[in-house]
């Protein structure tokens, strides 16, 4: 069957929001960088660290031939990015929510 | 380690810990209203992305390891993930965002206290004289 990649399918579904929320927030989040851009990189790796252990213990498993091919220790780099822009979009959602309607 | 345990501990675990420290700083109507809604969006734009690479095989899960129910391709287990870093992420911000907010209410709080129990203010920097507080609310309700 034929399908997309890993990457492409992950950026194509994550790129989007992250524009829209600096279309609609880019002067909360540009502001707030100082902060919540740490939070963001912390829960990656947090969530990468994690993701190693359950992908050492079984739990999930991905189709090699879908990935790019680089991997951290036994964690594929679309996983790493998977956690980078969630986290990124939950943080920055937060941010401009709290920041933009505090009056 | 099943999908529910690596729940419990990666993700509940935090959370818990964080809600602790945080207490009734929680109870903030408009984090918990910011928290479900932002959640709950979390949750929609998942489920059909991750239905999607589950029925292409982008990733799969070992069937011993879930407790083996599918809500379309995708484990409850993964709709709890969804949920879970959602709030651990969005709680963690907010932590970190109010902490300034928390410290001045801590000190202020602190403060009224030292005025009350002593009867007057130590902080030098704030206040010159000693501020019999209680008494000066009498002399204001004693004078017509």
């Amino acid at each position: 069957m034929m399908h997309w990649p890993y990457m492409p399918f992950l950026l194509v579904w994550a790129l989007p929001v992250i524009v829209l929320q600096w279309l609609v927030g880019g002067k909360y989040l540009w502001r707030e960088r100082g902060q919540w851009v740490w939070i963001a990189l912390g829960l990656c790796m947090y969530f990468t660290l994690a993701d190693a252990v359950a992908i050492k213990a079984g739990i999930w498993h991905f189709d090699t031939t879908s990935l790019v091919g680089w991997w951290l220790g036994p964690v594929p780099i679309e996983e790493v990015i998977f956690y980078l822009l969630t986290a990124t979009m939950l943080v920055q959602g937060f941010v401009i929510t709290w920041r933009g309607n505090k009056s | 380690m099943t999908y529910a345990a690596f729940l419990l501990l990666f993700l509940l675990l935090p959370l818990a810990i964080l809600a602790a420290i945080l207490r009734k700083r929680l109870l903030n109507r408009r984090y918990l209203i910011i928290v479900g809604v932002l959640t709950l969006v979390a949750l929609l734009y998942m489920a059909p992305w991750d239905h999607f690479a589950a029925i292409w095989g982008l990733w799969s899960w070992t069937n011993n390891r879930t407790w083996g129910l599918r809500w379309w391709a995708i484990p409850p287990e993964e709709y709890l993930f969804c949920v879970l870093e959602a709030l651990l992420a969005i709680t963690l911000t907010f932590a970190v965002v109010t902490r300034k907010d928390a410290r001045s209410d801590v000190n202020i709080a602190t403060l009224s206290e030292r005025v009350n129990s002593d009867g007057e203010c130590t902080s030098t920097k704030l206040y010159n004289s000693p501020v019999p507080t209680k008494d000066v609310k009498e002399d204001k309700e004693a004078k017509p």
